[in-house]
């Protein structure tokens, strides 16, 4: 029983930092078209960036990760102006492209700054264990589905409550009129650059403690995230959070089980069975509904 | 139109990146004043900055090292200089253009690559430059002589396979273990090491409690850890990203066994990326431990390094440092700087502690043309010191497939 209870909450752990990176590819699609593909590189930037403010330069905890944000938020900006806003008038294909290229580039300067030797981020807990049912729980994953949590209700208030949120639903379900309604398709686009950006770098910061950051620290994030992003019909917030906790569980209880080893690929082969039998993803229904 | 403005852009960019490419050559690479009668080398690796993964380490190494020499006299009264070509341990094609690009140089010997693969990848250039390449990797069995490395590639470091005896043989006889577990990453560095661990085990009369492997770039090893719950000690052959994270998982989950692994150990611990109790237990089988040592040849090495350049020495620095003086050996033993002579050296000399190398107390080929046939076991501590309590020999490798 307390192996099932560990990997559970292990699952439910890393089920919550996919949300909030998947949550970055949808608020991005909806509001511009594109899927980021420099997502998993922001995942990355964020860590280091959280570092930087923790370790060398010695900021407590919250103001470090407020200003780590806070930073993110910036690049969120700089990203939407160099990488999207030349190419917005282009096929959508010349825009993701534009994305890789960012992603490339993000990477190398990470590189040149940082450096190629792996880094750590202590975790804000330190080493503290909670025992649930006999089984250990690290007090980081618990701090991680809590903050994770916090957010998800931040963005589904963003959403659901703010005139932003009502563009952005409107852009996702009829662009050109919405165009044609005056809404400032340029601010909806800076806006979602600014907080996939501030998704990404929360995931990177709350990722990192668990074990070490590198350069391709987000890169596996970003494919699982985007496979729960399309799982959940990449359109309904409800269906990318329920998407994400899925495959967590699926790649802790079933690779914990049955493929101890192989448990990352579970993820891409839930993905492939459910756009065969459905290819519009599970809650492609809800897609105006964000 | 044909000549449209953008096809004269294009045209004179691409003209542009061809004369910065066709001049990287003289700007691109460090040099030493080159004359006639020097003794040319050339070292195959990138430096911080070059690359995402470049590392200063291996040229402040061979540095020191070249210093040294041309200090005392050269090799054979002639002054040593190098050229250094970048070359990628990730791309082994393109670390195959770059030894290509030092063969112009014709130098004696070349010191370099830092994967395995990159010496694979570049066997047919070698053998057709006829130039020695003293690789700074664990010989996998895909490079040994006899498989698919060249007459002319060599490893320093001693082999993957040495390197698991080793370790599950101070594992079993020196910590008094009988039930181990075996962790690795699911590609061919994890496999392979697992492979032969099996074998080690086999060998010793060690059980093996269960096997498990894991993703290179897993950030999660609940499920690997709770596999290791019945073992005595673990073996885990792991990049240290994920090694990391097994060492915080084994303190969550109150487990206190001895952890063992290979190079990754020190990058661990120097990086802080364990620290405290997740260190207290953990042991590196590793070709060189310079933080660690009682040699005081190894001591001397770490304290010049360290004045030079205020820095630790690591274990990467002190094995580019070996390389160059097992090179100089080969040279004078050649008699010639020819590379054809200096390979055939290669296969004869036996360098010792008094030649000026610190890692080992001898290098000398086997029919696989590894040079090592040494390991130290290091030992952490929490406070992230560490010493080398240990140091087994492993027999040598005849030609692969004999």
């Amino acid at each position: 029983m307390d192996k099932f209870i560990a990997l559970t909450a292990s699952g439910i752990a890393y089920g919550a930092v996919l949300t909030l990176v998947a949550l970055g590819f949808l608020v991005l699609y909806n509001a511009t078209g594109i899927v980021n593909f420099a997502n998993g590189d922001l995942v990355t930037l964020g860590a280091y960036v959280g570092i930087w403010t923790t370790v060398d330069l010695g900021l407590p905890t919250i103001p470090s990760f407020l200003v780590t944000l806070a930073l993110m938020a910036v690049v969120g900006l700089v990203l939407e102006a160099l990488a999207y806003e030349p190419l917005r008038n282009q096929p959508a294909l010349v825009a993701v492209m534009g994305t890789l290229a960012a992603a490339i580039i993000l990477r190398g300067v990470i590189g040149i700054w940082q450096g190629s030797t792996p880094r750590a981020l202590p975790s804000p807990v330190g080493d503290a264990v909670v025992h649930i049912g006999g089984a250990p729980i690290a007090g980081h994953r618990i701090l991680i589905v809590v903050v994770s949590g916090i957010a998800v209700c931040l963005v589904g208030l963003l959403f659901t409550r703010t005139s932003f949120g009502r563009q952005l639903r409107a852009l996702a379900d009829d662009p050109t009129t919405t165009r044609l309604m005056g809404v400032r398709v340029r601010a909806a686009a800076r806006i979602s650059f600014v907080a996939s950006a501030v998704l990404a770098g929360l995931g990177g910061l709350l990722i990192a403690p668990i074990g070490a950051v590198d350069l391709t620290f987000g890169f596996n994030l970003m494919i699982t995230a985007f496979a729960a992003a399309i799982l959940g019909g990449f359109g309904s917030l409800r269906g990318v959070v329920i998407a994400s906790f899925v495959i967590g569980l699926l790649q802790a209880l079933v690779g914990g089980y049955f493929l101890v080893g192989y448990s990352s690929v579970l993820g891409a082969v839930l993905l492939l069975a459910v756009l065969a039998v459905r290819p519009s993803g599970l809650f492609s229904m809800e897609r105006s509904r964000l | 139109m044909f000549t449209s403005r953008p096809l004269i852009a294009a045209s004179a960019a691409t003209a542009a990146v061809i004369l910065l490419a066709a001049c990287s050559g003289a700007d691109g690479s460090d040099e030493g004043s080159k004359a006639q009668d020097d003794v040319r080398l050339a070292f195959l690796w990138e430096i911080e900055g070059e690359s995402p993964v470049g590392l200063s380490d291996f040229q402040n190494g061979a540095d020191l090292a070249i210093d040294e020499i041309n200090e005392a006299g050269g090799i054979d009264g002639r002054q040593v200089t190098y050229t250094r070509v970048p070359a990628s341990p990730l791309d082994p094609q393109a670390s195959t253009a770059a030894f290509l690009k030092a063969t112009n140089d014709e130098p004696a010997a070349m010191v370099g690559f830092l994967a395995s693969g990159q010496a694979v990848a570049a066997k047919s250039a070698l053998d057709r430059a006829q130039i020695p390449v003293i690789g700074i990797y664990e010989a996998d069995d895909a490079v040994r002589f006899g498989n698919q490395g060249s007459e002319f590639s060599w490893a320093l470091n001693g082999s993957g396979q040495g390197t698991s005896l080793a370790a599950v043989e101070f594992m079993t006889e020196d910590l008094g273990l009988t039930s181990l577990g075996l962790m690795g990453t699911n590609e061919a560095f994890g496999l392979g090491q697992i492979e032969s661990s099996e074998a080690a085990l086999d060998e010793l009369g060690a059980t093996s409690v269960g096997t498990v492997t894991y993703d290179p770039t897993a950030t999660d090893l609940t499920q690997q850890v709770l596999a290791m719950k019945d073992a005595d000690g673990v073996l885990n052959w792991g990049y240290p990203n994920p090694l990391a994270v097994q060492l915080k998982q084994f303190v969550e989950n109150g487990l206190t066994i001895p952890t063992m692994t290979g190079a990754s150990g020190p990058i661990v611990v120097n990086a802080g990326l364990a620290t405290g109790k997740a260190i207290a237990n953990f042991y590196s089988a590793l070709p060189c431990n310079p933080g660690g040592t009682e040699s005081a040849a190894l001591q001397d090495f770490a304290a010049a390094y360290q004045e030079k350049y205020d820095a630790s020495a690591t274990n990467l620095a002190a094995q580019a440092y070996d390389a160059v003086y097992v090179a100089k050996k080969a040279i004078e033993e050649a008699g010639s700087d020819a590379g054809a002579d200096v390979n055939e050296a290669l296969a004869e000399i036996s360098v010792a502690p008094e030649d000026g190398i610190v890692c080992s107390s001898g290098y000398q080929a086997d029919g696989s043309h590894i040079l090592n046939h040494e390991v130290n076991i290091a030992r952490f501590h929490a406070d992230g010191s560490s010493e080398t309590v240990s140091t087994i020999q492993v027999p040598e490798l005849p030609v692969a497939g004999e």
